[in-house]
């Protein structure tokens, strides 16, 4: 009868556990992002990334732009020619400012 | 000294000054050879002061004044003859173009940090009169919607090379 209780403590205990973790969280879809250049600024001028999101920075100036990330230059992106793109594929999670250099 | 310093400086307004604009009421063929002339004769004093100037600071400006004056060229050429509208030269574009050649002239004569600094002091008046230019004839007059919006569309780079030019005047003094 004490070992019956025993296994239905332990039993409840799984039942508590599993409850309390549910499901697996499915795995994060990564995103597409885009950041305009306009009027010599970028908008939005920061962004919020998780691996795999796609971020295309839309140069619409006249000018030739960079984005070159501000703090470690975890991104460059060379010269942006007026009226074309450039595409960052994020590696990892994490939000990033950026400038033209 | 700063009797030097003033010359200098009206010497370079004087270069740039724009007194047929403010007179004129030019047509979108007037205003396309307008915009040329400008940025060409910017683009040539970058080139020199880039390979000329002792200084890191202003080469990397004068880099940045090529590159940029180069794409706005590229673009305004691109849309008038897209617009089929043939470039008219005129007494703005042709004072333009005088005044630059007189300034590259000059630049030619000096080094070092007289170099630097009369090269920053004209670039200040040079985008102080052009963006002037730009509000209060070019825009308003151009009738072309595509011409304009590409006078519109320039604009805030040109604010941010005054900004920069400025800057770098103050670190020259």
């Amino acid at each position: 009868m004490k070992r019956f209780g025993v296994m239905r403590s332990v039993g409840g205990l799984v039942w508590i556990l599993a409850c309390s973790l549910g499901p697996a969280a499915p795995p994060a879809v990564p995103i597409s992002h885009v950041v305009l250049i306009v009027g010599m600024k970028f908008t939005p001028d920061m962004i919020m990334v998780r691996p795999g999101d796609r971020v295309e920075f839309r140069n619409t100036d006249l000018v030739p732009h960079t984005v070159t990330e501000r703090s470690a230059r975890v991104f460059d992106s060379g010269m942006i020619r007026a009226n074309t793109t450039w595409r960052w594929v994020a590696g990892e999670e994490g939000t990033w400012r950026y400038r033209c250099i | 000294m700063k009797t030097t310093r003033y010359l200098t400086l009206t010497l370079a307004t004087a270069l740039v000054t724009l007194p047929a604009v403010a007179r004129a009421q030019p047509n979108d063929a007037q205003i396309a050879a307008i915009v040329v002339a400008a940025n060409q004769v910017d683009v040539d004093a970058g080139r020199f002061v880039a390979a000329a100037s002792q200084s890191s600071a202003v080469r990397d400006f004068a880099t940045k004044m090529v590159t940029d004056h180069t794409a706005v060229n590229q673009s305004a050429v691109a849309l008038v003859t897209r617009l089929k509208v043939t470039p008219e030269n005129n007494d703005t574009s042709r004072s333009l173009q005088a005044g630059g050649d007189k300034n590259l002239a000059r630049l030619r004569t000096l080094t070092g940090a007289a170099l630097d600094r009369a090269y920053v002091d004209h670039e200040v008046a040079y985008h102080e009169e052009v963006i002037q230019a730009l509000d209060t004839v070019l825009i308003p007059h151009a009738q072309n919607a595509e011409l304009k919006a590409l006078l519109v569309q320039v604009r805030p780079a040109f604010i941010e090379h005054l900004g920069h030019a400025r800057h770098l005047q103050s670190t020259l003094r």
